[in-house]
């Protein structure tokens, strides 16, 4: 038997299911009322790309606009933020978030919890949960959604790649420049043990969020200036 | 060397490949034996094999006597903007006699074009002929030459009997009677390709070698167990070979 949870990890990992479409898978999974997914900041840019219902878009909304709130510590401190009573006994401090929560037309979120996304050492964004009364997520819950949001990481990088274009990368596309790059990607999966589709992953998102060329980045993982090394499930840059 | 002992050459090489092509092989070292040959029978200084990625519809270098950064960038231009691409769009052979004088004559405020490049690398003649299949272009098998001048007659007969060898050695794995079957083959052979750049990358890191030395390692490899050089390529960046 398929739980809501394997399905949900099995459609953030299908290119066939579209990202829209996944919060709500997500949420077959999850004990809250709505998810947003979105990127947010650096490197991505402000973006809401899946949300369950009007409210989680507008927590995603009031959140790049304040420049606060759950998902931004989620992202910045790439742990889980939970927020089981949010109004009532916070644990963190959102002056402005938490006021423009207050003041909504219909005041209706009470707990909030904030998973982030991220792939390798790129941090692009969260995934938003909110319940409409005081909730507890249990541990197992909490891993859950860390799963899912951290398999939303890869899903999002390419995403964003994506959204530059071939254009941008044009030149480098060239079979020569290719034959680095490919060289550079199985550099970076003997190093991390990674496969080469992963490889090649973070070797865009590098040159993506350095605004430089993969062949450029390829070059450098060749000449052993930019390494990979794998801490625990952390992948850093050495 | 002398036409006599060329003729001999020509001989040996392709009693080489027909023996190869009868066993199972490798389409990417085939093609890299192919290159050298051909080089070394036409005495050209490198020599390149690109075919058509059905994907991009662009050419990709699949083989090259040279690892050297230079001379494939060199290759890369010819089949994106050079003579081999006119060749490929033409479909017939195209001869660069003087490429000094095509050098001076590319407009000098523009970035350099195949010529000054090639000129570059001492580099002073080519001859492209196409990959033929029938009435489609898969690829383009260049030769780059160190003197001015067009190849001979018999050099440019046997020019074209290399570039068949490598398109039937590419296609002959099946019967190809439809346009997907000859894509799809183009595309493994590419693939393959990609796999063997990877598993160099791999080789490089594992062993701490530079990416020349880990493209020797595996050839070794499959030079004494006796299997494809793409067989070991794919072992080894899925991890279960380590060389």
């Amino acid at each position: 038997m398929v739980d809501a949870f394997e399905r949900a990890i099995r459609a953030v990992r299908s290119a066939d299911v579209p990202l829209a479409e996944v919060g709500a898978v997500i949420l077959d999974a999850l004990p809250v009322e709505g998810i947003s997914i979105a990127t947010f900041g650096d490197p991505a840019g402000n973006e809401t790309v899946s949300a369950t219902d009007d409210v989680a878009s507008r927590l995603d909304e009031l959140q790049f606009d304040l420049a606060e709130g759950p998902c931004w510590d989620a992202k910045h401190t790439a742990a889980p933020v939970l927020e089981s009573d949010f109004l009532g006994r916070p644990h963190h401090q959102w002056p402005a978030f938490t006021d423009a929560l207050r003041n909504e037309p219909e005041p209706s979120v009470q707990a909030l919890f904030a998973f982030p996304i991220a792939f390798g050492p790129f941090r692009l964004g969260a995934m938003d949960a909110y319940e409409v009364r005081p909730t507890t997520l249990a541990p197992a819950q909490v891993e859950q959604a860390s799963a899912l949001a951290a398999a939303l990481g890869r899903r999002l990088l390419h995403r964003a790649v994506a959204a530059i274009g071939d254009e941008g990368e044009g030149l480098d596309l060239g079979p020569f420049s290719r034959r680095v790059v490919h060289q550079a990607t199985g550099v970076v999966l003997a190093q991390l043990d990674i496969t080469p589709d992963d490889a090649h992953l973070l070797i865009q998102g590098h040159a993506f969020t350095r605004h430089t060329s993969m062949r450029e980045v390829a070059h450098e993982i060749i000449a052993g200036h930019l390494r990979f090394e794998r801490h625990g499930d952390q992948i850093e840059e050495v | 060397m002398t036409p006599e002992k060329r003729r001999v050459r020509v001989l040996e090489t392709f009693f080489t490949l027909t023996d190869t092509m009868v066993d199972a092989y490798d389409v990417v070292a085939l093609l890299e034996t192919l290159a050298g040959s051909g080089a070394e029978v036409l005495g050209a200084e490198h020599a390149g094999i690109a075919v058509i990625d059905g994907r991009s519809e662009r050419l990709e270098l699949v083989a090259s006597t040279s690892e050297d950064a230079a001379v494939v960038d060199l290759l890369q231009t010819d089949v994106e903007s050079g003579p081999a691409f006119a060749a490929f769009r033409s479909g017939a052979p195209v001869a660069v006699a003087d490429l000094a004088r095509a050098a001076a004559e590319e407009p000098a405020s523009a970035a350099p074009g195949f010529a000054r490049r090639a000129v570059r690398l001492s580099v002073c003649s080519t001859y492209a002929v196409p990959m033929r299949l029938r009435d489609t272009v898969v690829g383009v098998f260049t030769f780059l030459r160190g003197e001015p001048g067009t190849p001979s007659d018999g050099d440019a007969r046997t020019a074209k009997a290399l570039a068949d060898i490598a398109t039937v050695g590419i296609l002959h794995e099946r019967t190809v009677r439809q346009e997907d079957a000859v894509r799809e083959q183009l595309e493994r052979t590419l693939a393959a390709r990609v796999t063997i750049e990877q598993a160099k990358g791999v080789v490089s890191f594992t062993k701490d070698v530079p990416i020349d030395a880990a493209y020797e390692v595996l050839r070794q490899h499959a030079d004494l167990t006796g299997r494809g050089l793409s067989d070991v390529a794919r072992d080894v960046v899925e991890r279960r070979l380590t060389l």
